[in-house]
């Protein structure tokens, strides 16, 4: 099994580390980063970068009896822990807990089902997609941000091939289409803060149909 | 620090592990409750609020001390992850999505890794000693982006400075920070 080459942007990975990314780009960073190791020793640096600032903080002043009242909180019950929500392990865990026991796939297109996610980047959902081998995603370019990150299968974009836990990034300045890899069916996990804007006839009817 | 005598975080949080010892707790919730304070309050709570999810994150601390791995993160790590995630959890009421594998940094499994505690101790005191060096314009879109829950894009609105000054300060720093701990990391 090869790690994934294609990391999330450094920017994205200190926000998380620092805990100011949104939900929907924590989502994003916790799938990538259960499926790189070399994200999570970058992680554990950042983090350790935040313990350090954290020891260097002034510290603010205690409520008078602080201490007793926290001594008072120790025998108070434990929360359960959560569980680990069950189902397919190619989604990682933080994904499974979203997409509940009986996800919805929708057919959108031949060869493209997706399913919508109970959380936004930007306006738009959070959304899987599942793409059938072989077929391709007509050229486009983007309103905002996309980040697509592969969960099985892989596809190409822009002379690179992208595969299980590798995060494609494109913005607005970007334009262009993605080839399916025709060994199997691929599945991503897509961020995407507006919709695509087609740049062919054919993504043009396509974007038409489905509305993505 | 403490090295290797029996005071210090460390020891503390080994002697709550091992006897629920709450002198240790005591000692340790001296030690870091008014930083993790200071955190929230930086990150925008009022000094109520800000007590009252700094005593949530000790508690954590004394709760999750038994699967506390000294090799995986020292304590200043360890509990600036629980500070963050609770700062997410209750002041943005938000669920922070967690890797798979390190749903763990919170709750690591014990190691006996001694020569993994001696590198991570170095690398501690190699991020000490970067923060330490970095010019000051560096380290304060750091600290900002650490303890003020401000996205780059916000801390550009809020500054009136350009955001790619911004990114390329937070680039810098990063390739600074990188630069000493691959130092650390190749000397002997």
């Amino acid at each position: 099994m090869t790690t994934p080459t294609h990391l999330i942007p450094e920017e994205l990975l200190l926000s998380y580390a620092a805990g100011t990314a949104g939900e929907a780009l924590s989502l994003l960073a916790a799938c990538h980063l259960t499926l790189s190791p070399e994200s999570r020793a970058h992680l554990d640096t950042l983090e350790a970068v935040g313990g350090e600032l954290l020891a260097e903080l002034p510290g603010a002043e205690l409520a008078p009896g602080s201490l007793e009242a926290m001594l008072a909180r120790l025998d108070e019950p434990a929360p359960a822990p959560r569980p680990v929500p069950t189902g397919d392990p190619i989604f990682p865990a933080p994904l499974r807990r979203l997409m509940g026991p009986q996800p919805r796939w929708r057919k959108v297109w031949p060869g493209v089902q997706v399913l919508d996610l109970p959380l936004h980047y930007g306006p738009q959902p959070v959304r899987l997609t599942r793409l059938a081998p072989g077929i391709e995603i007509p050229r486009h370019t983007h309103g905002g941000q996309e980040y697509n990150l592969v969960l099985q299968g892989g596809f190409s974009d822009r002379g690179a091939d992208y595969l299980r836990g590798d995060v494609a990034v494109a913005d607005d300045t970007v334009e262009h289409h993605l080839d399916i890899h025709d060994d199997g069916e691929c599945i991503t996990l897509v961020l995407l803060d507006s919709p695509l804007v087609p740049r062919s006839l054919k993504g043009t009817i396509a974007h038409w149909i489905t509305g993505i | 620090m403490s090295g290797t005598s029996p005071v210090g975080p460390k020891a503390w949080i080994a002697r709550i592990a091992q006897d629920g010892d709450r002198e240790a707790f005591a000692a340790l919730y001296a030690h870091y409750a008014p930083q993790v304070k200071r955190y929230l309050m930086r990150s925008g709570a009022d000094p109520v609020t800000a007590e009252e999810v700094a005593q949530d994150v000790l508690l954590t601390v004394w709760r999750r001390a038994p699967t506390y791995d000294p090799s995986r993160a020292n304590p200043n790590t360890w509990i600036f992850t629980i500070a963050r995630n609770r700062r997410i959890d209750r002041l943005r009421k938000e669920n922070r999505p967690e890797p798979e594998a390190t749903e763990i940094i919170e709750t690591m499994q014990p190691t006996q890794a001694t020569d993994a505690q001696v590198a991570q101790a170095r690398r501690a005191a190699a991020v000490r000693q970067a923060l330490a060096t970095l010019p000051q314009e560096q380290a304060e879109v750091l600290q900002s982006s650490y303890f003020e829950g401000r996205s780059m894009r916000e801390l550009a609105d809020a500054t009136g400075v350009p955001l790619g000054t911004i990114k390329s300060r937070s680039r810098l720093a990063m390739i600074r920070l990188r630069q000493v701990l691959e130092d650390q990391q190749s000397s002997p």
